[in-house]
């Protein structure tokens, strides 16, 4: 699954553990779905969507959509 | 997410990791000791400590699980299940080896205030195997048991 976690820090001006902090998971979790290796649960994928204050849909993209 | 990262509280973690060590030194220290009591209260203190240390080692495993977020569980899964399998894989592989048994009949002599070499090589190592093998199937059991408790959870209704 791809992501576009990294954009989304980078134009909020978010290091991972800051993300990881306002998710309330570590930053090996962030870096870890962040570069695909590890894809996460449907709870952790919403709090990450939350956190940049957009859809599920805009941060998360199966591979045949990327 | 709170849930993820609930601090445990401290002086009850503290206290499990110190039977989780102390106790184990402190049977080990006292054989001597132990070899001059009745069978009967050698193996309501072996059972004891054992309880003790089993005890602790449940509570740092639910204070360690609530630690942890999801990648962390992905993470102690893979790492319980393939350490499980190289673990009983390297028994089995020492049990082939001549130093091994030396070394379970050295640990029998500790115990059984004989010379290493009174003691039965072959009916030690048996034991020794059986003793693992047993460890093995009871794993094997409850794992299946937890399967089902599982699946019947997941499944019941709303």
């Amino acid at each position: 699954m791809k992501n576009r976690i990294k954009v989304l820090r980078a134009e909020k001006g978010w290091s991972q553990a800051d993300l990881a902090q306002k998710v309330g998971v570590s930053r090996n979790s962030i870096n870890s779905v962040e570069t695909g290796r590890f894809d996460p649960s449907l709870p952790l994928a919403f709090d990450i969507a939350d956190a940049f204050g957009v859809t599920i849909e805009e941060v998360f993209l199966r591979h045949r959509d990327g | 997410m709170a849930s993820r990262n609930r601090p445990a509280p401290e002086a009850l973690k503290h206290g499990a990791l110190v039977l989780l060590v102390g106790v184990p030194i402190l049977f080990m220290t006292s054989i001597p000791w132990l070899r001059g009591l009745s069978d009967t209260a050698i193996y309501g203190l072996s059972a004891a400590a054992a309880f003790v240390v089993l005890a602790a080692s449940v509570v740092l495993t639910v204070f360690g699980e609530q630690r942890m977020d999801e990648w962390h569980r992905q993470g102690g899964r893979f790492a319980y299940h393939w350490g499980g399998i190289a673990g009983g894989c390297l028994v089995a592989l020492l049990l082939a080896l001549p130093p091994f048994h030396d070394l379970i009949i050295a640990v029998g002599g500790l115990v059984q205030d004989q010379q290493a070499g009174a003691i039965d090589r072959m009916p030690a190592i048996i034991i020794f195997f059986f003793g693992m093998a047993s460890v093995i199937i009871a794993q094997s059991i409850f794992s299946v048991l937890f399967t089902w408790v599982w699946r019947a959870w997941m499944s019941r209704p709303i």
